[in-house]
């Protein structure tokens, strides 16, 4: 097994997992925070969960399904599909080779978010190696239980530093029998900011809410085929606009390309922000002399921006606007910017989790410890 | 003790810091009556500052502290301990913020659940999670336990709805967690924080999620020969596409104890009952409520009816949520558990709950969140016999243990309080609970913040459900 700077070591059992974490002092899984073959790659991983990649535990009747952390999203997609069952947080990169273990480490929700929450919302249990190389299971396999500390919702955006997460369970939800999509496209992101705040007064319910910054805010409804031709109807009277229904080809691939952010360039940094839908437009105001990319998911709390600046000044911005936000792809001294509030309460939690350190920390502004020699790896070479 | 009760006398005028046994009486027990402990004093903070003061001083001294809204906790999440205090906070119950254009508010943790919805109301807006206590349970109840309700198959739990937490950690250190938006940056410490049983501290202030209320709600009542037809009617509609917002089952006992307390006119002569609420647009709960009936048609329902107005709903509902209470009026005492079983094995697991209860020749109501699996049988007993409540506590043991043996969870929504501490080594390994319990310590060293729940360990010795309590033996604590 080797250890060269791009090949990443690749445990094949969970004792082989636990030993190395155990006896090395950095440790760093690929499946926590690189999307394979993505353009937005990151190169200084070392261990790769893609041996972990099973499905433990599937009974669609149950509504739940526990998977390995090294699965391929869309794979786990496709088998749910089979069953007219779905991941309802829309999960982002699954095109892109994402793993279960990315996801939740870097916290993917994407537009369908909005009905139902987020990925923290659908996790019901976690397994981990820890940093004293011990293996823990929280949560459970069953859509309700409330016993011990809820880990499987901090390991959410944790960028890996907890732990190394070995297996999920998740809450999955039936697919609805029709979906409409529609984009109502007014002159301006003022305009369509507007009509953003008025749906959130309203009594609606849409599945997934997106806004870009031209002005096009994107609908998607779910629900009984019946319904549709009135829920859209509803929904124009109440903007005063009429939208433009999508086809099936055309609403897939919009929201193929809004999920995975397709339109955003391949080099640099990705970043998503924790926004209010009031909130994003000063956010806008204050972007737009920067030129970056932007998007508006989940009806305005969740913010995408591709930045090619230097981050520090992303940071100062957001700092000014009293916002946090995750890097989620691209190399930065730390992976929280802007408002680190959470630091104090995280570090204790990290302590005893990690109580070496073994694991890079998503708060500091410092490169996660490498491990140089793969002297230092107790695994047998293949 | 004395000059931590003098430091106490600096920070609280006498009205608000009881020293003397009649005013202490009210505080011994929570919801889980069975269990009683008398504390040292009892405050009543009006302000973050005061309760901040009180946690520092409470460390200072490493004296254990139980925080405490209305006392409802089911699982004895809020028994005092003897040598510490309450902290009591009712007092505050302020609804700081809401904000509609986001669908947020921010709350003290004294506010009670219902007024937040009834808050919410005029700018059309409620908060989700509907525990049966709601009319007088307390938001930092709900947080503290990670309260579920009638409504959880499809809006979650109380964590899905706690977007940030200003919290007061047991040193007194107050950090912020979260943020005013769905989404995180980092780590989901609210998520960590929300059903931590009071281990890590005080919520001082507390942003919330609001929803728009539906349009329209759709309330069936269908009744059937048996538990089995009605959790087989459940699995039908949730395999149809359908998310109803709740969907619940009675068996006979319940139906007759809740309709003899309210008179919520459920049909007298069915051996299970299953309440579906449909709620959304009117248009799309109009097309759901056709496919629903069309589920329901295949499921050999004995009769099915439908709430024909606002009233009517609400009388279904009451008749649910009295349930509990109502059994008071089939035996002197009960006790209710609420372990979780996959749901394809709740046929399963009923036909044993009942197999146990006539083994132990107790009789057993049922009443559950089928859609969620989440059980709550109510054990019917007479405490005034010798050796009942020990009886009835095996039998509850049992049938946490079942639920465990199916892969289940032994607690939906009530927590491990005090009540399930020795079922917690049967559920999780010794190295899961010593990482949760590097957590705990991580935060509060001294261990003072609601000491003796969630974690067994040696300051508070694990109950035992097959006789009395190891505190009880020693004389430290009584039942009533």
């Amino acid at each position: 097994m080797e250890d060269t700077p791009h090949q990443p070591i690749a445990p094949k059992t969970l004792d082989e997992l636990q030993s190395l974490v155990r006896e090395n002092t950095a440790i760093h899984p690929t499946a926590a925070f690189e999307i394979p073959h993505s353009k937005f790659k990151i190169q200084n991983s070392r261990i790769s969960l893609a041996a972990f990649n099973n499905i433990v535990e599937y009974q669609p009747e149950e509504y739940t399904i526990t998977v390995e952390a090294g699965a391929l999203v869309s794979d786990i997609q496709a088998i749910l599909a089979e069953k007219n069952q779905y991941l309802p947080f829309d999960p982002p990169f699954a095109q892109n080779g994402a793993t279960i273990g990315s996801m939740i480490a870097n916290g993917y929700s994407g537009p369908g978010a909005y009905r139902y929450g987020i990925l923290r919302d659908f996790i019901l249990g976690v397994s981990f190696v820890d940093g004293l190389g011990d293996l823990i299971k929280t949560g459970g396999k069953v859509v309700k239980n409330a016993a011990g500390f809820d880990i499987p919702k901090l390991m959410v955006g944790s960028c890996g530093s907890l732990g190394v997460i070995t297996e999920a369970t998740f809450k999955i939800f039936p697919k609805s029998p029709a979906t409409r999509s529609i984009v109502f496209k007014f002159s301006s992101f003022s305009e369509s900011h507007a009509a953003l705040l008025k749906l959130g007064r309203s009594h609606f319910t849409p599945d997934s809410i997106e806004l870009n910054t031209g002005g096009h805010l994107f609908i998607r409804l779910t629900g009984q085929a019946a319904s549709m031709d009135q829920r859209v109807q509803a929904l124009e009277s109440l903007l005063g606009e009429r939208p433009e229904t999508q086809s099936e080809a055309d609403a897939f691939d919009s929201w193929d390309s809004s999920v995975n952010l397709r339109d955003f360039p391949a080099t640099g940094i990705l970043v998503k922000i924790a926004t209010t839908p009031t909130g994003i437009a000063s956010l806008n105001n204050a972007i737009a002399p920067h030129s970056a990319n932007l998007r508006y998911s989940i009806g305005g709390f969740a913010t995408w921006i591709h930045w090619d600046n230097d981050i520090s000044d992303l940071s100062e911005i957001l700092q000014t606007l009293n916002l946090s936000a995750q890097v989620v792809q691209g190399d930065t001294p730390s992976r929280i910017i802007g408002i680190t509030h959470q630091q104090p309460f995280y570090q204790r939690v990290k302590q005893a989790l990690d109580p070496e350190g073994k694991f890079s920390d998503p708060y500091r502004r410092t490169e996660p410890r490498q491990v140089r020699g793969h002297d230092r790896f107790s695994l047998p070479r293949q | 003790m004395t000059s931590f009760i003098e430091k106490l006398r600096q920070i609280y005028p006498p009205e608000r810091l009881y020293e003397d046994e009649a005013r202490l009486i009210p505080y011994v027990s929570d919801g889980l009556t069975a269990f009683r402990e008398k504390p040292a004093a009892v405050v009543m903070p009006l302000n973050s500052e005061e309760i901040v003061e009180t946690l520092k001083l409470c460390h200072e001294h490493q004296v254990p502290f139980v925080a405490r809204g209305s006392g409802t906790s089911l699982s004895g999440g809020s028994l005092p301990i003897s040598e510490g205090i309450v902290i009591s906070l009712n007092r505050l119950n302020s609804i700081l913020e809401i904000d509609p254009d986001n669908r947020t508010a921010r709350v003290q943790p004294g506010v009670i659940n219902a007024h937040l919805s009834a808050a919410g109301a005029p700018h059309g807006l409620y908060f989700a999670p509907d525990p049966s206590s709601q009319s007088v349970c307390t938001i930092g109840g709900n947080l503290a336990f990670n309260s579920g309700g009638a409504h959880c198959l499809k809006y979650g739990m109380t964590s899905n709805h706690i977007l940030g937490i200003t919290a007061a950690l047991p040193d007194g250190e107050v950090v912020q967690l979260g943020n005013d938006s769905l989404e995180n940056a980092g780590p989901d410490c609210v998520g960590l924080f929300v059903g931590s049983e009071g281990l890590f501290g005080v919520a001082l202030e507390i942003q919330l999620r609001l929803l728009p209320i539906p349009e329209t709600y759709r309330t069936m009542l269908a009744s059937y020969d048996s538990l089995e037809a009605a959790g087989d009617a459940v699995a039908a509609v949730v395999a149809s596409g359908i998310l109803p917002g709740a969907m619940e089952i009675m068996d006979k006992l319940a139906i007759e104890a809740a309709e003899a307390a309210v008179n919520a006119g459920y049909p007298q002569d069915a051996e299970a009952l299953l309440i579906i609420e449909l709620d959304g647009e009117a248009s799309a709960v109009d097309a759901e409520f056709e496919a629903l009936t069309a589920s329901i048609e295949k499921t050999n329902a004995k009769e099915v009816r439908i709430a024909q107005d606002n009233d009517e709903r609400l009388l279904i509902w009451k008749g649910r949520k009295s349930a509990f209470s109502a059994v008071g009026r089939l035996s002197p005492d009960y006790l209710v558990q609420d372990g979780v079983v996959p749901r394809s094995k709740l046929g399963e697991a009923l036909k044993e709950i009942s197999r146990l209860g006539a083994e132990a020749g107790l009789r057993v109501a049922n009443v559950f969140h089928a859609g969620d699996g989440n059980l709550h049988p109510l054990i019917l007993f007479d405490g005034n016999e010798a050796g009942a409540l020990e009886c009835a506590e095996e039998l509850a043991g049992k049938i946490l243990r079942y639920c465990l043996k199916l892969g289940g969870s032994i607690t939906g929504e009530h927590g491990v309080g005090v009540e399930k501490l020795s079922f917690m080594p049967e559920m999780f390994s010794e190295a899961d609970l010593n990482a949760f319990k590097r957590i705990r310590k991580a935060i509060d060293p001294h261990e003072i913040s609601n000491r003796g729940k969630m974690l067994p360990g040696k300051e508070a010795p694990a109950l035992s459900h097959s006789g009395p309590h190891p505190l009880e033996k020693a004389g430290i604590i009584s039942r009533m």
